[in-house]
């Protein structure tokens, strides 16, 4: 069918090349993209290697070299070979507990924001798609943006904070109140997509097709709302990392030194223990830690919207491959060429008649 | 004669935004027939599209609403239809081509993507998977008559969903590759070269031609007994515009399905339509079969609107034009809606607004099809420069 001039490289593409293409063109992506890989890989080994390999030899491998609370008998040594982090004034290595950290702050990261992006995201399509005043869909749809407001009318630190003083202290407590201050941005932010989108001609003609309500919104709306949500969530896995370490630096969250280090609290401990100036690589590596993830998904972040918009993605894969659209092909058949009409209508009474 | 596919009667559509409310079209009457291609010109803002859309119930309703009137489709009123019902009636039944080529496809999806949605639902409906609209006495019937000739492999296949036929409905498109040769066997019906590149590229890298075959394609795939072309060719550029419309001149003699054509381009109307209404203001002022309507024009309006179109690109002085403009259409004027611009008008044009009344006095008064106009003075219209 095709003429041999077309190259016909896009209907082959696997999307895991397309993938690589996009990262390729844009260096800075690749690095957010392998950084963002490489946390995970570390952080799932940290928190898988121990306890898999105790339920299956029966004793504990550890990936690190030392345990949370485990002395070194170093005391207060700089970052050496032994210990990269340097160990502190309680003879604890820094690199471990840093480590050991990730996966729970990462986990708190992916989850808040997951958990968030699932009931804000719902709510917002909701909000957003029906909005017909004067029915009970409506309704609803007000009463979740008014009670929306309620909760953006405080500032969410000190809401959060709140929320923690009437449930609680601890690790899981806290990451409820983060929560319950998260979801509603992504209300906002889904609603006014949707709403964008759902005036759009294509959804008046997937409607004028037959589709009905309910596919329009997952299918044809939730789509082209997916990719700035996609984005949104991948840079705000690191907001919610701060969040969750500043309330931890107040120190709400978990005891350090504890059985479970964690970054904020880190942070907190080694700031009032020992002076900055003496023993900086104390305060510097967790915080470190929390820049470095941060930077990460924000590099991902922006390179999957580049991905994710067909438009930048075969922008991307043009500028890398051979690839092009084909050419435009005029009608074959018995009226390859049309002639233009000549001047519209057929001039009935030329002149206009008397 | 067959029975109209569609009948409208008196619509009145208006928008109600802020305080104000719009007169968008009042006391509009139709009547198409299977294979009947009725054309509707006006100036912008004349309810042209409010009309193409208020038939399939496609407007936002709030603000637009159906004051009066009723839009009789196979037999059910269309107006009186609940709103969860209205996507049964639509695509199969009523089958829309979209203005503007760039939006109307989804950014997202593949053509592939687009075409197999349509196809879908036309299939689950044939089927018998999903319910499908029941209009009237009749059995709702997606079938075309068995006398097209070209592509009547594609369009005539007789499937009559809840019918007697219903002990063993094959089903043809049960293998995916099967699926994907009545995706390509449109792309070809509305000639695309090369179906297979097309099928997958996203409608961005699709030219303004392309991407309306694609749109033409999804509505043709349905199969709809009425088909509304809302300004099919206007945002394309005039090469392309004839392409097109060449397109739907051909595909209007093999798909037999009756054509609601609204265009502001008298040309596009003159070589596609067999009848013509224009409105102004809301109002089908004039209708009659195009050739009759073109070479007398009994409404001064229409007069005007012959005049000022260009014809053969001759240079006999100035482009003539209508003075004044459109009315506002929150307080349109009263009696006939063109009297402040009319040349014929007097006191009485001011009153009460004219009936759509037959040119021959003689001609039955209550015939849909003959040559009618809304003006009092319609014997004097041939007379005007």
């Amino acid at each position: 069918m095709s003429s041999p001039a077309t190259p016909r490289a896009s209907r082959t593409d696997h999307p895991l090349l397309v993938f690589w293409r996009v990262l390729r063109a844009n260096p800075l992506s690749l690095f957010g993209f392998l950084l963002v890989a490489l946390i995970c890989v570390v952080a799932i080994v940290i928190a898988v290697v121990p306890p898999l390999s105790h339920l299956i030899t029966g004793h504990t491998l550890s990936v690190l070299p030392y345990g949370p609370q485990q002395e070194t008998g170093v005391f207060s040594a700089p970052p050496s070979w032994a210990h990269p982090f340097g160990t502190d004034g309680l003879s604890f290595d820094v690199y471990s507990n840093v480590m050991l950290a990730l996966p729970l702050d990462l986990g708190l990261g992916v989850s808040i924001a997951g958990v968030s992006l699932l009931i804000g995201g719902a709510l917002g399509l909701v909000a957003g798609f029906y909005d017909t005043p004067g029915t009970a869909a409506g309704f609803l749809s007000v009463s979740i943006l008014r009670v929306t407001d309620i909760f953006l009318s405080f500032p969410s630190l000190i809401l959060a904070l709140a929320i923690t003083r009437v449930l609680g202290v601890g690790i899981v407590n806290v990451a409820i109140a983060v929560m319950i201050t998260w979801w509603p941005y992504y209300v906002r932010l889904v609603r006014g997509e949707v709403l964008a989108v759902k005036h759009l001609p294509y959804v008046t003609a997937a409607r004028a097709a037959g589709v009905t309500e309910n596919r329009i919104l997952l299918r044809h709306v939730l789509r082209n709302v997916t990719e700035p949500l996609v984005v949104y969530f991948t840079l705000d896995i690191g907001t919610v990392l701060v969040t969750y370490s500043t309330i931890a630096y107040i120190g709400v969250a978990s005891k350090y030194p504890g059985p479970q280090p964690e970054w904020g609290a880190m942070l907190a401990f080694y700031q009032n223990s020992a002076p900055i100036s003496t023993y900086p690589w104390l305060v510097l590596a967790p915080g470190a830690a929390v820049f470095v993830t941060v930077i990460a998904f924000s590099l991902l972040g922006d390179g999957l919207r580049d991905i994710l918009d067909p438009r930048t993605r075969r922008a991307f894969v043009r500028g890398t491959s051979t690839h092009d659209p084909p050419p435009e092909t005029p009608a074959p058949g018995p009226a390859a060429v049309a002639p233009v009409p000549e001047g519209g209508i057929g001039s009935p009474e030329p002149g206009g008649g008397a | 004669m067959t029975d109209p596919v569609l009948v409208v009667k008196d619509l009145a559509v208006t928008y109600t935004v802020g305080a104000g409310t719009f007169f968008a079209v009042s006391d509009v009457s139709l009547e198409i027939e299977p294979g009947k291609v009725i054309g509707i010109v006006g100036e912008t803002g004349c309810g042209k599209s409010t009309l193409a859309k208020a038939i399939p119930r496609l407007l936002p309703e709030p603000p637009a609403t159906i004051g009066s009137g009723t839009i009789v489709f196979r037999g059910t009123d269309l107006v009186r239809v609940p709103k969860r019902q209205l996507p049964m009636v639509r695509g199969t039944g009523i089958g829309m081509i979209f203005q503007e080529p760039l939006n109307s496809l989804n950014p997202a999806f593949r053509v592939f993507d687009q075409l197999a949605e349509a196809i879908r639902i036309r299939h689950y409906r044939e089927m018998g998977w999903v319910r499908s609209f029941q209009g009237g006495a009749q059995p709702f019937d997606y079938s075309k008559p068995p006398n097209t000739t070209t592509v009547a492999s594609v369009l005539s296949k007789p499937i009559v969903p809840g019918g007697a036929a219903e002990e063993a409905v094959h089903d043809r498109l049960a293998t995916r590759s099967q699926f994907r040769e009545e995706v390509l066997s449109y792309l070809r019906l509305v000639r695309i070269n090369d179906p297979e590149t097309i099928l997958n590229l996203f409608p961005h890298e699709l030219s303004g031609g392309m991407r309306q075959r694609v749109m033409i394609a999804m509505a043709l795939s349905e199969k709809p007994s009425l088909l509304i072309a809302d300004e099919p060719t206007s945002a394309l550029d005039v090469t392309i515009q004839a392409q097109v419309l060449t397109l739907m001149k051909e595909l209007i003699d093999e798909v037999h399905a009756a054509i609601l054509f609204i265009s502001h381009d008298l040309g596009v109307i003159a070589e596609t339509a067999d009848e013509i209404g224009v409105m102004y203001a809301g109002r089908i002022v004039e209708y009659g079969p195009v050739a009759e309507v073109f070479r007398d024009p009994r409404h001064p309006y229409t007069k005007a609107l012959l005049k000022a179109a260009p014809a053969h690109y001759k240079s006999d002085g100035p482009l003539s034009s209508i003075p004044g403009a459109v009315p506002n259409l929150s307080r349109p004027p009263s009696g006939c809606r063109f009297h402040p611009r009319c040349t014929l008008a007097r006191d009485v044009c001011k009153g009460v607004s004219p009936p759509l009344a037959p040119v021959d006095p003689a001609a039955p008064a209550d015939s849909m099809h003959i040559h009618r106009s809304a003006c009092y003075f319609q014997a004097e219209v041939p007379g005007l420069p």
